[in-house]
């Protein structure tokens, strides 16, 4: 029933057939993009990973992101992302495993009836071609998928300490001017009346939710001393001179 | 006789391997086109990645059809469900992380422009400040005086910030400026604050703001939104 024959190649014109099936999907999909969308869009990035159209989804994305960080609406996918997307996800997901599938089913029937050694064939080429595309697919997302997981909390990880770190300095700009007013205020105002003397922070900045605060006057100078309540291995110290400047910024912990 | 039987049908099998092509693609690619049109692609690469998802199943499950012994068929379905398994986490994920990468990046914004105001209100009544008390007891200028000094031209409404660089968005408004008390308001155009609906200075909502309040006790800061 599956005897290897003369005819036993995937069959006259098998590839120009695939090829040609594949260029007129991308050809329709940039076509129909660039009949409906006429309007010129600049290509943001070039993209390598046309296997993995989530990533590409996801550049994309970012990429609006990033426009809107500097006040730019978002743009619409490119043709060229959208092409690639499709590409990627008719290449992955369904020319390699359908050739790939089919004719491994092919061999394993046929090989389970006939044990002779088939010649190498442009069959056999493309056999291989795509079976290694589908392979690698199948063998390397399971840990893509560990490291892309790792690096998501890591990036996280990281972003919430910038955070807090971010929310402290910016505490800690709010104690300069409460010492700055404290120095220029009269004593009957509750101020220092030139000096640092006295200076008692506010019970508000005392502890926030971003970290507590110490403030220490010794003569002329003031010594801030922040503690993340967030990370607790965390602290930011620094020196107000006596012109009122933030000098010697200390950063400890992750915050360095 | 039978070598035309056999040519016929592999001939059936690679008409068959077409028609799975041609069925996949036609199916992916009319999903990802006709998606709703969005700023982001994930709309039409979603769509199109769920029915690429039922077609790799319906493949698996004709591709290992008997006779393939059940050994092997167990085998590779369960390589292949847990690779797609795999495949739809993470693409999941992508989405989730690209969209919250962006959020972020809209609230980094958001510090900055804080933090700018933060440094930069403060100045210019921190000099009034000093200047007013420099006066002595006996004060012959109100606030508004000195303030109307070290900032020549100033008026309610007006704004009082020096461009830093060319295309500066920042604008530091005068919104009060009585005798005994200077209010200064700064607001983002572009960058949402905490309330959504809090009234901006310009008309706008919900963007941030912040206001510090001068008077001959000191400064206070009130973060509006």
């Amino acid at each position: 029933m599956y005897q290897k024959t003369e005819s036993s190649e995937f069959g006259p014109g098998f590839l120009w057939q695939i090829c040609l099936l594949t260029i007129l999907a991308i050809g329709f999909g940039m076509f129909s993009q660039k009949l409906f969308w006429p309007e010129k869009i600049e290509p943001m990035r070039s993209y390598t990973t046309v296997l993995f159209p989530w990533v590409i989804a996801g550049g994309h994305t970012i990429g609006n992101g990033l426009l809107a960080f500097g006040g730019k609406p978002p743009e619409l996918p490119t043709p060229r992302d959208e092409a690639s997307a499709l590409a990627g996800l008719l290449i992955a997901v369904v020319l390699c495993p359908t050739i790939f599938l089919l004719e491994w089913r092919r061999r394993r029937v046929f090989e389970a009836t006939k044990h002779e050694r088939q010649p190498l064939k442009v069959s056999s080429v493309f056999y291989a071609l795509t079976g290694a595309i589908t392979l690698y697919m199948a063998a390397a997302m399971l840990p893509i998928t560990i490291a892309s997981e790792s690096a998501r909390t890591s990036l996280r990880h990281a972003v919430a300490v910038q955070f807090n770190r971010d929310a402290i300095i910016n505490e800690m700009n709010l104690i300069e001017i409460d010492l700055l007013q404290y120095y220029i205020l009269p004593k009957k105002l509750g101020g220092g009346n030139h000096t640092y003397d006295g200076f008692r922070l506010r019970q508000q900045l005392k502890r926030t939710d971003d970290a507590s605060y110490v403030v220490s006057v010794e003569k002329s100078q003031v010594d801030i001393h922040a503690s993340s309540v967030r990370f607790p291995s965390c602290r930011i110290d620094v020196k107000v001179d006596s012109a009122g400047r933030m000098t010697e910024w200390n950063y400890g912990g992750e915050f360095r | 006789m039978e070598k035309t039987t056999v040519t016929i049908e592999i001939k059936q099998e690679v008409s068959i391997t077409l028609l799975w092509i041609a069925g996949g693609v036609i199916a992916v690619s009319s999903a990802f086109l006709l998606a709703p049109q969005s700023a982001e692609l994930w709309p039409a690469a979603n769509l199109a990645g769920v029915i690429a998802g039922v077609y790799l199943v319906a493949l698996l499950l004709y591709a290992l059809r008997k006779p393939l012994s059940a050994k092997l068929r167990i085998l590779v379905g369960m390589v292949a469900l847990v690779a797609m398994a795999c495949t739809a986490f993470t693409w999941m994920r992508m989405e989730d992380q690209s969209r919250w990468q962006a959020e972020e990046l809209m609230k980094i914004r958001a510090v900055i422009g804080r933090g700018i105001m933060k440094n930069e209100m403060p100045k210019p009544l921190l000099k009034t400040l000093e200047a007013y008390h420099q006066q002595g007891a006996r004060k012959k200028k109100s606030l508004a005086d000195v303030f109307r000094n070290l900032q020549p031209g100033v008026a309610a409404c007006s704004n009082i910030h020096k461009p830093m660089w060319e295309g500066d968005p920042m604008r530091v408004i005068v919104e009060t400026l009585d005798p005994d008390r200077i209010v200064l308001v700064s607001q983002e155009t572009y960058v949402k604050g905490r309330d959504p609906n809090f009234k901006n200075y310009d008309g706008k909502t919900g963007m941030v703001q912040e206001k510090f309040i001068l008077t001959e006790r000191g400064i206070s800061h009130v973060s509006e939104n």
